[in-house]
């Protein structure tokens, strides 16, 4: 891909350098901060001395990949084991009706908490949804005494971010197709992997256009900016949420975004609509990860802990992954608002087949930049 | 030489450039009668503002099959510089001097601090009272502070305008040879990224000649 510098990128820039003059001129930019730094971003310094298995395994937890950045879970810790909740609180509301993406970020917690007990001296073994009389309980993990297992995966736990800048024109290499396939050991969760020039088109085509229907829908764009955090004291209060340097926008971009102030919520939506048209669907290839099309909470979390999986894998290896589910959420959409199945067809389309049920969408490939840091919650917020 | 200093970097251009015919004007007029009736100060210190774009190249080896990627992004600095002298002619309209600078700035996209490090050698042609007319050769290094590896030699082509003495326009396209690349092994190969070596064609910087400073 050969890119440079367009039309719009001028006015853009020309546009946010008079507004930063302007403020400057009103001696109002004193709001921006830097990137990756203060105590919403501590807990990625792991495991930082920790020794005790059941807190290295319930800090590599929070780290997992999850939807908006919205952190979901409630973990409680002993010794012998460590339950892991679902905190409904933390819903994406009208973006997630199913609460599909919510399951699928609890299953991502679990697999790094799998992964962490096991380098650190622990078998976990897993109990999915152990109690049909509370629903927020969603895995019951028992730890026992065992010799360490520690692979690069879990050496992934803390530089795995989801990257959500552009990556490079290429191809995916000859065995990336089966080295994921080999990562995904639930039985009930497949792989489509799509990686030739007419299946990418219509991937990027169809999120694209998912994309603006999202945007026209006004309670999923409320609900979906309203997990966006502007400033640096929202973003130490709620150490959660969207941030601008996860973007994926470059450092220009970033620097007027923050001095300029809280955005409206159409420019919000007109950003990422260029981000989705432009950067965040270059890839070497998409891939899904599906369940049965009975979509039961367990497969969603089995989903999870095999996206998880994966992006830890793909980190440890120097690629990149970034999640893709605008056209999964505009499905359920769909389905909770009774609409006619247009988004639902496009993924049949994409899986080649309508007897399974899209879980996760995410693009992976050779990025040009690094990805920076998200906020996290520290564990003694979701500890119960 | 007749006692006149010259930069380092511009030496080797003083030694071809300088000839006896030339050197005889100098010798016949006194120093001071001649810095009166110049059109500038031989020494003056400048501070610019500039304003360029450059490409970077992604290089993936998958497979044994290279695959390049390219993006280009902004980049400003401000430098501080000095105007030295070089030559000058008999028609005293028409000189060529130096111009010795370093400076530092960000990138646009990736916020990488660029130090960049120049000599260039102008032909000047005072075309008017308040406008003087240059272009020439420059060379230079763009030191990537942020990743070293990404630095990358400049060759340019500087040209542009004095407007009384004082404000500077110059459009300076370059060559850039990278110095060096980022590379890390990847799934199936190798990945790298450098500087593009190419033809960089926008430049522009806006440069203040101090002249209260000149000597």
């Amino acid at each position: 891909m050969n890119t440079t510098l367009r039309r719009r990128d001028w006015l853009k820039l020309v546009a946010h350098g008079a507004g930063g003059a302007l403020l400057v001129k009103q001696g109002t930019a004193c709001s921006y901060y830097s990137a990756e730094k203060g105590d919403a971003y501590a807990p990625w310094n792991f495991p930082e001395g920790e020794t005790r298995p059941e807190m290295i395994s319930a800090r590599a937890a929070i780290l997992a990949a999850n939807p908006h950045n919205s952190q979901p879970w409630a973990l409680h810790v002993t010794e012998s084991g460590i339950d892991l909740h679902a905190d409904f609180t933390r819903s994406l509301g009208t973006i997630d009706g199913l609460l599909r993406e919510l399951y699928i970020g609890l299953g991502c917690a679990l697999e790094n908490l799998v992964i962490a007990a096991q380098a650190s001296g622990r078998t976990a073994d897993v109990q999915l949804l152990p109690d049909a009389t509370n629903p927020s309980l969603v895995a019951s993990v028992s730890l026992t005494p065992a010799a360490p297992n520690k692979g690069p995966l879990f050496d992934a736990i803390a530089h795995r971010h989801t990257n959500r800048g552009r990556y490079a024109n290429a191809p995916p290499a000859a065995g990336l197709s089966a080295e994921l396939g080999a990562l995904v050991t639930e039985p009930t969760v497949e792989l489509r992997f799509l990686a030739s020039d007419v299946d990418k088109s219509s991937f990027r085509a169809s999120t694209i256009d998912a994309t603006k229907a999202f945007i026209d829908d006004r309670e999923m764009s409320r609900d979906s900016n309203s997990w966006y955090r502007q400033s640096a004291d929202d973003i130490l209060q709620h150490r959660d949420g969207i941030t601008l340097d996860a973007s994926g926008n470059g450092a220009v971009t970033r620097f007027f975004g923050k001095s300029l102030g809280r955005p409206s919520d159409a420019t919000a939506n007109s950003y990422w609509l260029d981000g989705t048209s432009g950067d965040q669907t270059t890839a070497s290839a998409f891939c899904i990860l599906s369940s049965p099309a009975a979509n039961g909470r367990d497969d969603q979390l089995r989903v999870g802990r095999v996206y998880q999986r994966m992006h830890l894998w793909a980190v440890s290896r120097g690629l990149a992954a970034q999640p893709l589910n605008q056209i999964a959420e505009m499905q359920d959409r769909e389905e909770t608002k009774g609409l006619p199945p247009r988004f639902a067809t496009l993924l049949n389309d994409l899986m080649g087949s309508s007897a399974r049920r899209a879980q996760m969408l995410f693009r992976i490939g050779y990025p040009w930049d690094d990805a920076l840091k998200s906020p996290r919650r520290p564990i003694d917020w979701v500890l119960l | 030489m007749t006692g006149r200093a010259t930069s380092g970097a511009t030496v080797v251009a003083l030694l071809i450039l300088r000839c006896p015919v030339l050197h005889a004007a100098e010798t016949v007029r006194p120093e001071t009668a001649a810095r009166r009736s110049l059109p500038y100060e031989p020494w003056v210190p400048t501070v610019s503002l500039a304003l360029g774009s450059f490409d970077e190249r992604l290089q993936v080896r998958v497979d044994g099959m290279d695959y390049d990627s390219y993006r280009g992004q902004l980049r400003t600095f401000l430098a501080l510089g000095l105007v030295h002298p070089v030559l000058r002619f008999a028609d005293e309209r028409l000189w060529f001097d130096g111009h010795a600078a370093f400076g530092a700035g960000p990138t646009f996209y990736t916020g990488h601090w660029h130090l960049p490090f120049r000599e260039e050698l102008s032909l000047a042609f005072a075309a008017g009272r308040g406008l003087t007319l240059r272009g020439g050769l420059g060379v230079g290094v763009t030191i990537d502070a942020t990743a070293s590896s990404r630095s990358f030699a400049e060759l340019g082509l500087p040209m542009g305008a004095t407007f009384f003495r004082t404000i500077e326009l110059i459009y300076r396209p370059l060559l850039s040879v990278p110095l060096g690349s980022e590379s890390s092994p990847v799934f199936g190969g190798q990945r790298s990224l450098a500087t593009r070596p190419g033809v960089l064609p926008f430049e522009l910087s806006l440069r203040y000649r101090i002249e209260a400073l000149g000597w």
